[in-house]
Parts: structure tokens; C-alpha cells; sequence
């Protein structure tokens, strides 16, 4: 009988839901008895003035650096039938980057992935054109932290017969 | 400044080293003209508003000088770099922001590590003789004759450098009145940060200088507290409740302390040229050490980061370098960006204090003043992290 009446008495690792609520209450009770701080995993939003300066700070770094750069090559250079092209691009000092296409005479082309790559690409980064069936001249732009300018970049691939 | 240039040749700072002393000094004298200048209304000595000396390239014989494109493509000899680029660049950040150069506490650091000493031994061993070897790690050009890169370094750092510039040029800051250059950087340190370098002569006396009575002799302390006020901020940035000591109003109160007497000497444009000067020397030896270039090999000091090609360099001339020339290096960067901030009054309002102990997710002031507390620490030996024991 003493046996069975042991074994119904609830104890602590059989009873989960209580464990937890005791377990919430002894830290909150420590970090009181300690005169500890309760904390959030993420600092609270910046006011205006200091969003400002935390803006201004990427601003001074921009200007001590002049401007982004951006390098972008194309592999193949020369297309003697339609086909693929692959553009590789690295810059430094750059919040964005974005790959535009165009004819020779100043007209957009169409673009599988056209405009801004992904911000994680942004310092590095590589993509394959399908299909470019006529000379194409591909422009990578990358745009400054700051306010103070851009810089861009231009690889050419040329389509037609190979003429030395 | 020097690093900056070397972004925007092909081959960085191997490029960078090879170009003939007088285009770097056009190059300087055009960042020099094309200075941040943003708005008229902003007092002389802000960081957009250094100083309104009178840019060589609006006289008219600068205006000859400094015209046109340089040399390129055919017109230009075997390893000869384009200096288009740069120029491009300046010009161009001229229209936008304007060029910007770091701020003098940047030379400050650098120049602690002693590095400005060890390279004039280099330059006297390699001018006087052969005990480092023959300068020069020679390359070779399908077609054309070698070239001894090494050469061209040490030419071009003598000639900026280790002697008196020529007239008319921004860069040229001694005379008759003030004949010595380092002289004229330690008193330059004295006056904005009431502070000398670390170190004296080479045979360790005190180095001869001109101390300023109008100096900024509360500007370690201050700043201390600063950094001190700035860490209790970080340590409590995501309190949600409880205590929460961090004072932004003592924050602002330092930042402006220390905005005010950095902006009292530079008054109507002090020490602006000083501070140009200073950041093109000590940015040119940064640069040296930062790879592996000619120079580096020649004195077979090739590592893996600038203080240990430093140490190896200082040891092959006998003059060793400062033991702590790491956190030097390292400081530098974040501690220019933050006084310059610092300067422009950014931070003088209590409002703007969290930005300097609250993260924004990188390259923002919470991770520059993260940086400088940990090297601060370390470089003077005192905990910027514990709070200051006042005797009672």
C-alpha cells in the first residue's frame, strides 16, 4: 500500500508543466535576489538623432574611401552562334550592385535576373546569361555607401564570326 | 589616403609603389584641391570644411600643371601603372563628397609603432650600402628588359618623405622657422591631443619639439571617460528592465567636451595641412606593410599581417618596433572615423548617445567604439571596460 501510494505521488520529473513553472520562477527570483537586468535579445530601434549619426558614421567611411569600385568580366568575350555568357563581378565599398544589359546602340536588353543581385553577392559574385544571340554589352553598377557617387563597370561580348 | 588610391589600380598597392614621385605629389595636391568643401556655412575646421587655403590647381600656374588626363596605354613605359584612375576617382568624389583624409590621431597611432624611424633606417641602409643587399627584386617582361621594383620605393619614399618637399605644395610644411618634419608632426599631436609619441629618439632622449601652452592637455582623460560612459551603454543596450546605468546625457556632455577643444584648435583651419601631411606619411608606410610587395621581399620580411612584417623589418635594422604595434594598427581606423564623427557635433545631444553603444548590424559607430575600448585598454594599460576608482 506505502509502496503504491510512493509511486502516485507526483515528483518533479514527472510532472513537466510544473517543473517549468518552477523553474521560471526560481530565475526570475534570482535575477531579482542578484539585482540583475532582464534582457531582450535585440537592442531597442534608434531615435532619429541617433539613426542620423549611425548614418553619418557610413557616410564619413564612404568619403574617406573616395567610391565603390566594381570589376565584371564576361566569359566568352566572342559568340560565333547563340549561347551562354558568364559575368563574374567583385567591387569593394559598395551598398548595392545591379547588372543591366544593352545593344550597341544604347537600348536595354532583357536580363534573366536583371537589376539588383542579392545583398549577399554584393562584394562577389557570378551569373550565367543564357542565350545572347547578338553583341551585348553588360554593365555592373555598384552604388556607394554613401552619398558620394558610384562606379561602373562594362564587359562586351561581341557576336559574329571572329575576325583577327 | 595612400590605401584609398591603391583600391583603384589593377594590382593595388603593387601598382601603387611604382609611380614616379612627381605624379604622387600632383596626386596629393589634387586631393588636396578637391577637398570635402560642402557648405559655405559650416564653420572653418569642420571635417567638410577643413580650411580654405587657396587650391594650387584655380592659380595660374597650377592650373598648368594639374590639367588634362595623364600619360596612358602606349605612352607609358613597362610597369609604369595608369594613374587615370585615381585621378578619375578624386575628381569625381570631388563632385559628390569631396575628398576626405583621416583624422590626425590616425597618424598619431601609426606613428607610435615606430615605423616611421625603422623605414628611415631602411633608407639609410639601402642608400649608404649593401648590408640589407642590393635593392631591388628584379622582374622580368616577355620582351623587354628587367625592372628593379624596389628601387622605385625607395626613390619615391626619400623623395616624399624623408626630405623638405618642393615650395608651392600643399605638402610642404617645413622652412626655415620649422626645419624638422617629425617636430612638426609631435607638435601637432601635442596641441590636439596633449599628447607626445611613445617613444624619443633613436637612442631614447626625449625628442626635441616645440610644446604649445595652447594645448588639449584633457583630452586623454576625457576621452577615457568617454569610452568608459560609451562600454556601460554596450553592457546594458538590451535591458528591458531592472537597472540601467547608462547615462546618455554624460555621454553627450563628453562628446561635446571633446568636440569642443578638438574644433578650438582648428580654428579658422589650424593644423589642417599638418594633419594632410601627417596621414599621406604615415598612410604611405601603412601601406608598405600591409603585403608583400618588392620592398617587403627585398628585406625578407614577408608575413602574414603589417606588425609582423614591421618585426621582422625593424629586426634586420636593429631598431625594434613597439611590441604593441597590432593594437596600433588596428585602432587606428575606427578611432579616425569616431573623432571625425566626434568633430562635426553629431554626438553632442543625448539623443544621439545610443548610437554609439547600440549595434546596427556592422560598420556602425557601436562596432568602431567596440574596437577602439579593447585596443585603447590594451595600448595604455588601463580598463576602459571597469569603471574609474575614485579615492576617497
Amino acid at each position: 500500500m506505502a509502496k503504491a501510494k510512493r509511486e502516485q505521488r507526483p515528483t518533479r520529473d514527472t510532472e513537466p508543466a510544473t517543473q517549468q513553472v518552477v523553474d521560471l520562477l526560481t530565475s526570475i527570483l534570482t535575477q531579482t535576489q542578484a539585482r540583475t537586468q532582464i534582457r531582450s535579445n535585440t537592442a531597442n530601434p534608434l531615435g532619429d538623432d541617433a539613426a542620423a549619426a549611425v548614418e553619418l558614421f557610413r557616410e564619413i567611411g564612404a568619403t574617406l574611401v573616395l567610391l565603390p569600385t566594381i570589376r565584371l568580366t564576361a566569359e566568352p568575350t566572342q559568340l560565333n552562334q547563340p549561347g551562354d555568357v558568364t559575368l563574374r563581378w567583385s567591387s569593394s565599398e559598395a551598398r548595392t550592385v545591379s547588372i543591366e544589359a544593352e545593344d550597341p546602340n544604347g537600348n536595354p536588353l532583357p536580363l534573366l535576373s536583371p537589376g539588383e543581385v542579392p545583398p549577399l553577392d554584393v562584394k562577389q559574385g557570378s551569373t550565367v546569361v543564357r542565350n545572347v544571340s547578338g553583341t551585348t554589352i553588360f554593365i555592373a553598377t555598384a552604388t556607394a555607401k554613401g552619398a558620394c557617387g558610384d562606379a561602373e563597370a562594362e564587359a562586351t561580348v561581341v557576336f559574329g564570326p571572329f575576325v583577327p | 589616403m595612400f590605401r584609398t588610391f591603391a583600391r583603384f589600380l589593377p594590382n593595388g598597392a603593387t601598382d601603387l609603389v611604382q609611380f614616379h614621385p612627381a605624379d604622387l605629389t600632383a596626386v596629393l595636391e589634387l586631393a588636396w584641391d578637391r577637398r570635402a568643401n560642402r557648405t559655405p556655412d559650416l564653420k572653418l575646421g569642420h571635417p567638410f570644411r577643413r580650411s580654405d587655403a587657396i587650391s594650387f590647381g584655380t592659380t595660374w600656374f597650377g592650373s598648368k600643371l594639374l590639367a588634362g588626363s595623364a600619360p596612358t596605354g602606349a605612352g607609358l613605359p613597362i610597369d609604369q601603372p595608369d594613374l587615370n584612375p585615381i585621378i578619375n576617382a578624386i575628381i569625381s568624389a570631388g563632385t559628390g563628397c569631396g575628398f576626405l583624409w583621416d583624422h590626425l590621431i590616425y597618424a598619431y597611432m601609426i606613428e607610435n609603432t615606430r615605423i616611421y624611424e625603422i623605414f628611415r633606417r631602411v633608407l639609410r641602409e639601402f642608400l649608404h650600402g649593401e648590408k640589407l643587399g642590393a635593392p631591388g627584386t628584379v622582374r622580368s617582361h616577355p620582351g623587354f628588359a628587367e625592372t628593379a621594383e624596389s628601387q622605385r620605393w625607395l626613390r619615391t619614399t626619400e623623395e616624399l618623405f624623408y626630405r623638405d618637399p618642393p615650395s608651392f605644395f600643399i605638402t610642404t610644411i617645413t622652412s626655415h622657422v620649422r626645419p624638422d618634419i617629425q617636430a612638426t608632426r609631435r607638435n601637432a599631436y601635442q596641441r590636439m591631443f596633449g599628447m607626445d609619441l611613445n617613444h624619443g629618439t633613436e637612442d631614447n632622449k626625449p625628442y626635441p619639439y616645440t610644446k604649445a601652452d595652447a594645448a588639449n592637455n584633457g583630452f586623454a582623460s576625457t576621452f577615457e571617460e568617454f569610452l568608459r560612459e560609451v562600454w556601460v551603454g554596450m553592457e546594458n543596450v538590451n535591458n528591458t528592465s531592472g537597472a540601467n546605468p547608462t547615462d546618455d546625457a554624460k555621454i553627450a556632455d563628453l562628446a561635446e567636451r571633446l568636440h569642443d577643444m578638438l574644433i578650438t584648435r582648428r580654428e579658422a583651419g589650424n593644423l589642417s595641412r599638418e594633419e594632410f601631411d601627417a596621414i599621406a606619411i604615415t598612410d604611405w608606410l601603412r601601406v608598405t606593410v600591409e603585403s608583400d610587395l618588392p620592398i617587403i621581399q627585398d628585406l625578407r620580411a614577408q608575413a602574414a599581417s603589417p606588425e609582423e612584417r614591421l618585426f621582422k623589418i625593424a629586426e634586420r635594422v636593429g631598431l625594434p618596433a613597439h611590441g604593441l604595434s597590432k593594437n596600433y594598427f588596428d585602432i587606428a581606423d575606427s578611432i579616425s572615423r569616431i573623432l571625425i564623427e566626434i568633430e562635426t557635433g553629431a554626438f553632442n545631444t543625448r539623443a544621439a548617445a545610443p548610437a554609439l553603444y547600440t549595434p546596427q548590424g556592422g560598420d556602425d559607430p557601436e562596432e568602431a567604439m567596440r574596437t577602439i575600448i579593447r585596443h585603447w585598454s590594451i595600448i595604455t594599460g588601463r580598463e576602459m571596460k571597469a569603471r574609474r576608482v575614485t579615492p576617497s
